[in-house]
């Protein structure tokens, strides 16, 4: 019950940290100002003490008298059908956190490598792992979907937008190089 | 006169080739859109954001614009066909709309749909056109104190309409708007919240967020739950049959009803389609003829949410394009778009670009038709897109996001910071923390600072002045009325339900209290 509690106070927990932590940054604000006048660190001081408010108020909440009931807003009240109407379709009960690690992972990799490798050399890969960590298996589906769409992206920023996509760094970039001179793009 | 004549050369510019093929594009893209359950309105509108940089100002805010309209409406067919809502403003459709499809009066309940979304979509795009000069003129006389009450407002009511818990809205809004804090402020010049990296000086672009936090946080979140889509029922002949003119006029109060409801609700910063679709078809139950036979399958159950979901749309649309302040999502990108092409909405924009605002103006009530037209012949073939693997979908829309993010400002930063506010859109999703009054407060943060310091540094520190001044005044005791009326509610309920049950009490036993 007692790590139950804890468990939903987390979050809270964590964003009061944080709050206090910029609440402090907010206080090293440097300006030059007239005096009397009220400083660019006003603003977020007075939001960041309206955060830690708001999450004592429900750490107080759950953690002391174990409520976790809130007052919701004006949609919240008006959402209920009215008796004996249809429902949505219940979704699906099971749930995937390694494909969502790995889902993540493959994003923060593909962050990294985009400007070292470049946008085709990273996004080809990228593509097809994420539809593959996904849960679609067909590789000879997903492999061609992957590269298709990356050509295709890459076609349309440099030829028809004029987007300037990370062509990456040597050796890398020489693949960056050929596909541009390939699609006409100077 | 000068309002039709400026309207009449709008619609010159709708029939453009270039602009009416932005139109139908958008118009296409928005139902697709619509019909897809885990991509919503507004990540539609983000996403096709960055195709549009190198377009010209007005095809590219007649594609947003077609694909926010249309984003209301293709989700009713889902909902009342499969069970499905395409999109959370979809869901009071299903209460009456599925039912009707059950009981073998599917067609007839999307002819229905088409045709509240054809009349709350022309109503509302009447009203829009009448009433934005008007408004324009009045803004004009808007100081920053009046502007801080608009903005006031609206951070207010995000929270306030929501579904979901108060507090949580607050924590997601206060995050929201300490987000838009990083960066070198407008009055001082001083860095805030910067920690050293160059790039944060320029702050964080909003859309940034936005395409994070909607956009990559969806697709997270659908990926822990395996792109596992509820199992389609097979429909075999999907057709649209629209109901007699009897019939019509029979229902003709909720059509008006649920217009008025949408442009009012489309009006308030903050508020949207869902909440404007949920509040309508509250509306009927409480004052519609028919309110008792609601829930069993009657058309009033559809018209409701559906005319109020699509004129919500030319509602909202006013304070972008009168006063520059966006209310929602979707109309914070068609702001964005305005900005990249160097053209700021306002009162101003009436006398600067008449041009541009009456063809966006024209192309709602081409976009009504249109979409109307496709939503008739082609609803069939759309709703064929959820067959689509959603993996590869997702796969494309997580690449759009940061295709969008990185072609906005050349970064690889913003890349970094869409990862980022991805994870926090799924850990908010996951945590049940709103992420619309997190991107509101960042798009209406810096608005709502630049106004209060002007108003505090104008009126010598006196904030009464924001109560003392009649239009401000007004607004501000309005927004604290929103404020408090979700938090007494409650407790105002729990002291009636307990009166009630010792009401009860006493009548069941009352030797025992005697």
């Amino acid at each position: 019950m007692r790590s139950d509690r804890m468990l939903r106070i987390a979050p809270y927990v964590a964003v009061l940290a944080i709050a206090t932590y910029l609440l402090h940054k907010a206080g090293q604000i440097d300006y030059f100002g007239p005096p009397g006048r009220i400083g660019p660190d006003f603003w977020p001081k007075m939001v960041l003490g309206l955060l830690i408010a708001v999450c004592l108020y429900e750490i107080v909440k759950i953690g002391l008298f174990g409520r976790d009931r809130s007052s919701g807003g004006l949609v919240s009240t008006m959402s209920a059908p009215p008796s004996g109407a249809a429902e949505p379709e219940p979704p699906a009960g099971r749930s995937y956190p390694l494909r969502l690690l790995l889902a993540i992972g493959a994003t923060v990799a593909y962050t990294a490598l985009v400007p070292i490798a470049g946008f085709f050399l990273a996004t080809f890969p990228y593509l097809a792992v994420f539809i593959y960590v996904g849960g679609y298996r067909r590789l000879p589906v997903v492999v061609p979907v992957a590269l298709f769409g990356t050509l295709m992206m890459l076609f349309f920023f440099w030829r028809v937008a004029y987007v300037s996509l990370p062509i990456g760094r040597e050796p890398f970039s020489s693949v960056s190089l050929l596909l541009m001179q390939a699609m006409g793009v100077r | 006169m000068e309002i039709l004549s400026h309207l009449a050369t709008g619609f010159v510019h709708v029939f453009e080739p270039a602009n009416l093929f932005a139109l139908m594009i958008g118009l296409v893209l928005g139902l697709l859109v619509a019909v897809l359950p885990g991509l919503t309105l507004v990540m539609g509108v983000v996403l096709a954001l960055p195709f549009t940089y190198h377009m010209s100002v007005t095809p590219a805010i007649i594609l947003l614009t077609a694909m926010y309209l249309a984003g209301t409406y293709a989700g009713a067919w889902t909902s009342i066909l499969f069970r499905v809502p395409g999109e959370p403003m979809d869901v009071p459709l299903l209460w009456d709309g599925y039912t009707m499809a059950r009981n073998g009066q599917a067609a007839k309940a999307l002819g229905w749909t088409l045709l509240a979304a054809l009349f709350g979509g022309l109503t509302a795009a009447v009203f829009m056109v009448a009433l934005a000069q008007p408004i324009a003129s009045i803004a004009l006389t808007f100081s920053s104190p009046e502007y801080f009450a608009i903005l006031f407002f609206g951070l207010v009511s995000v929270v306030s309409l929501g579904g979901g818990s108060v507090t949580n809205a607050f924590i997601s809004l206060f995050v929201g708007l300490m987000i838009a804090t990083v960066g070198v402020d407008d009055i001082y010049g001083a860095e805030r919240f910067t920690f050293g990296v160059p790039l944060l000086s320029d702050g964080i672009d909003y859309l940034v967020v936005m395409v994070g936090a909607y956009g990559v946080g969806e697709v997270l979140s659908r990926m822990e739950k395996g792109f596992v889509s509820t199992a389609l029922e097979k429909v075999s002949n999907v057709r649209t049959q629209l109901p007699r003119l009897r019939e019509v006029l029979a229902a003709r109060m909720t059509f008006v009803r649920g217009s008025i409801t949408g442009i009012v609700v489309g009006l308030v910063p903050g508020a949207g389609a869902t909440i404007a679709s949920f509040v309508s078809y509250g509306t009927e139950l409480q004052y519609g003829k028919n309110k008792k036979a609601l829930g069993t399958g009657v058309p009033e159950g559809i018209v409701a949410p559906q005319t109020a979901a699509t004129s919500s749309v030319g509602g909202a649309l006013i304070p972008l394009i009168t006063m520059g302040i966006p209310g929602s999502g979707a109309t914070a990108i068609i702001l964005g778009a305005f900005l990249l092409h160097g053209l700021q909405p306002g009162p101003q924009v009436f006398q600067t670009s008449p041009q541009i605002v009456y063809a966006m103006f024209a192309s709602l009530f081409v976009g009504i038709v249109g979409m109307c037209v496709i939503g008739y012949f082609a609803a069939k073939l759309l709703i064929r897109v959820l067959d689509f693997p959603e993996a590869i979908v997702s796969a494309y829309v997580v690449m759009c996001c940061f295709l969008g993010a990185y072609a906005a400002r050349n970064s690889v930063t913003d890349l970094w910071l869409l990862t980022a506010f991805g994870v926090l859109g799924y850990l908010f999703e996951r945590l049940r923390f709103p992420i619309t009054p997190l991107v509101l407060g960042v798009i209406l943060g810096p608005l709502a600072e630049t106004n209060f310091m002007t108003t505090m540094v104008s009126f010598n520190n006196d904030w009464t002045v924001l109560f003392t001044r009649p239009i401000s005044g007004t607004i501000m005791v309005l927004s604290i009325v929103a404020l408090v009326y979700p938090l007494t509610r409650d407790a105002l309920q729990r002291r009636a339900l307990r009166r009630r049950a010792l009401h009860a009490d006493r009548s069941t036993h009352p030797s025992e209290i005697s």
